[in-house]
């Protein structure tokens, strides 16, 4: 599996005070040529385990979000 | 004494015979009868019928292999083909070395220089009535020379969930049994394993491809394993190997017939290389995993039914082409987000990965309706229930509109892949 351009990406949740913050839940990033692709940060989501492998193993990197 | 016994004249007469007309109605009483006394042979075809069995006197022990769900296998019949090919249609995927292709839930895994076209066929053979269809395996980069670790293979996942009834990792665990069709370009033998991915242990049997290109239905019934309980959640516990070729490290040794730890010697002995030339073909279909030590009848079930399953795992919205018609949202007051909920039609395994194509197909993007096609976006705020929101990044045309006309809408088609 190609692992490119990966990036958290962070979505808009609300706490309890109803303040809006952004959290981090995704990695965006290009799988085998297939561009944004949206990778939960679940270890149980294939493509999140293999990007954490290519990150410890390859070298990959992710690029914090905006 | 009953008015049809034998009577004391009668057996003095040497008349030792007791004919069916001697016993008295009733007189055979449940207390007459050894255990056991009555077998199959004693019973007249079809001489059991309904009104004779009392109720609740069949158990469960006496319905294994009948009835619905016996079959462990999602898509075991290749109805099911969702991944989509603009070029070739309907589950085919080209040049594939490592990945799903084909039909659902049957993935290709391997690391020899093979490359091949897998996909869902009609076969042109049909392997047994009721069977239409199957998954091909068509060589397009051969791999005649293998290095030690090189690998290849068909695999199907299960995940723990579904298989706590094997009761695995107890003494009481389950034989299984596996039965399929295969059409091989190469005579001889094949390897079956199965692989404990919670434990890391293994077992493998061989079957035997007597006539190359030529459907052969295969049987194979595996011992139940007294160690290594399987984890009961939706990730990958158990995995079925149809072996396609295998470098020296698993074929030196002896094949590991019986559960053990996983080592690669052994795993795979004297596995053939059908991947060698790119006139090989190999198919599988009629795929049937269940409890017990007996092959009974394929369970078909309904496409709608195992379409169903197999979304458990993958969605894909675009099996008619570009539309419109998978996803849409609104335009949020957030500059460059987008929300609007999108129900799953499966709850998926877990939390998937998506990827959004717009009207004109473009892959990880989105049309703004009344703006322009391939707004680059990516889903984010989404469950394994459903997609809630989409965050543009600025890629193809550029991020979502603002300002004024922010009622434009964000539509198109996804793509939900949960996988194991």
């Amino acid at each position: 599996m190609k692992i490119e351009n990966a990036k958290y990406m962070a979505e808009k949740q609300m706490d309890a005070d109803g303040k809006v913050e952004d959290v981090v839940t995704t990695i965006a990033c290009t799988v085998d040529g297939v561009p944004n692709v949206s990778v939960p940060i679940d270890e149980g989501n294939r493509h999140y385990i293999e990007i954490m492998r290519q990150v410890k193993d390859d070298g990959l990197t992710i690029a914090d979000a905006d | 004494m009953p008015s049809n016994s034998k009577n004391i004249a009668e057996l003095l007469n040497t008349d030792t015979t007791i004919a069916v007309t001697d016993v008295a109605d009733g007189s055979i009483t449940t207390a007459k009868l050894a255990a056991d006394a009555v077998t199959a042979a004693k019973l007249a075809d079809d001489s059991v019928v309904t009104a004779n069995i009392v109720d609740g006197n069949v158990t469960a022990v006496k319905t294994t292999g009948v009835g619905r769900g016996k079959n462990l296998i999602i898509n075991g019949a290749m109805q099911v083909a969702q991944r989509y090919s603009a070029s070739s249609g309907e589950g085919t995927v080209t040049g594939l070395q490592d990945g799903y292709g084909g039909v659902d839930r049957f993935r290709l895994s391997g690391d020899t220089a093979a490359r091949a076209t897998v996909s869902k066929t009609n076969a042109n053979t049909t392997p047994e009535n009721g069977f239409k269809s199957a998954v091909k395996i068509d060589v397009t980069t051969a791999s005649g020379t293998l290095s030690a670790g090189n690998y290849h293979y068909l695999g199907y996942r299960f995940e723990g969930r579904h298989l706590q009834h094997i009761k695995k990792g107890t003494s009481s665990a389950e034989s299984l049994t596996l039965q399929f069709w295969v059409r091989s370009p190469k005579t001889g033998t094949h390897i079956l394993q199965i692989y404990d991915n919670d434990n890391n242990r293994g077992i493998s049997q061989a079957y035997t491809v007597s006539s190359a290109n030529t459907w052969e239905k295969k049987v194979m019934t595996f011992a139940g394993d007294t160690t290594g309980t399987l984890d009961e959640d939706q990730n990958y516990s158990l995995q079925l190997y149809w072996w396609l070729a295998a470098g020296s490290d698993y074929t030196t040794g002896s094949l590991r017939t019986s559960w053990a730890s996983w080592t690669a010697n052994g795993t795979a002995a004297g596995q053939v290389n059908v991947l060698d030339n790119t006139s090989n073909d190999f198919y599988l279909t009629g795929v049937q995993m269940e409890v017990g030590t007996n092959a009974t009848d394929f369970e078909h079930r309904p496409y709608h039914e195992e379409l169903h399953s197999c979304m458990r795992y993958y969605i894909n919205t675009r099996s008619g082409g570009n539309s419109y018609g998978g996803i849409q949202m609104d335009r949020s007051v957030y500059a460059n987000y987008a929300y609007g909920y999108t129900s799953f039609p499966a709850e998926m395994r877990n939390k998937p990965s998506i990827t959004f194509y717009d009207g004109s197909g473009n892959a990880g993007s989105l049309t703004e309706n009344g703006a322009g096609h391939n707004r680059g976006c990516v889903a984010n705020s989404h469950s394994s229930h459903g997609i809630a929101g989409a965050e543009s990044n600025g890629t193809g045309t550029g991020h979502f509109s603002s300002g004024a006309g922010a009622g434009y809408h964000l539509m198109g088609t996804y793509i939900a892949d949960a996988e194991l």
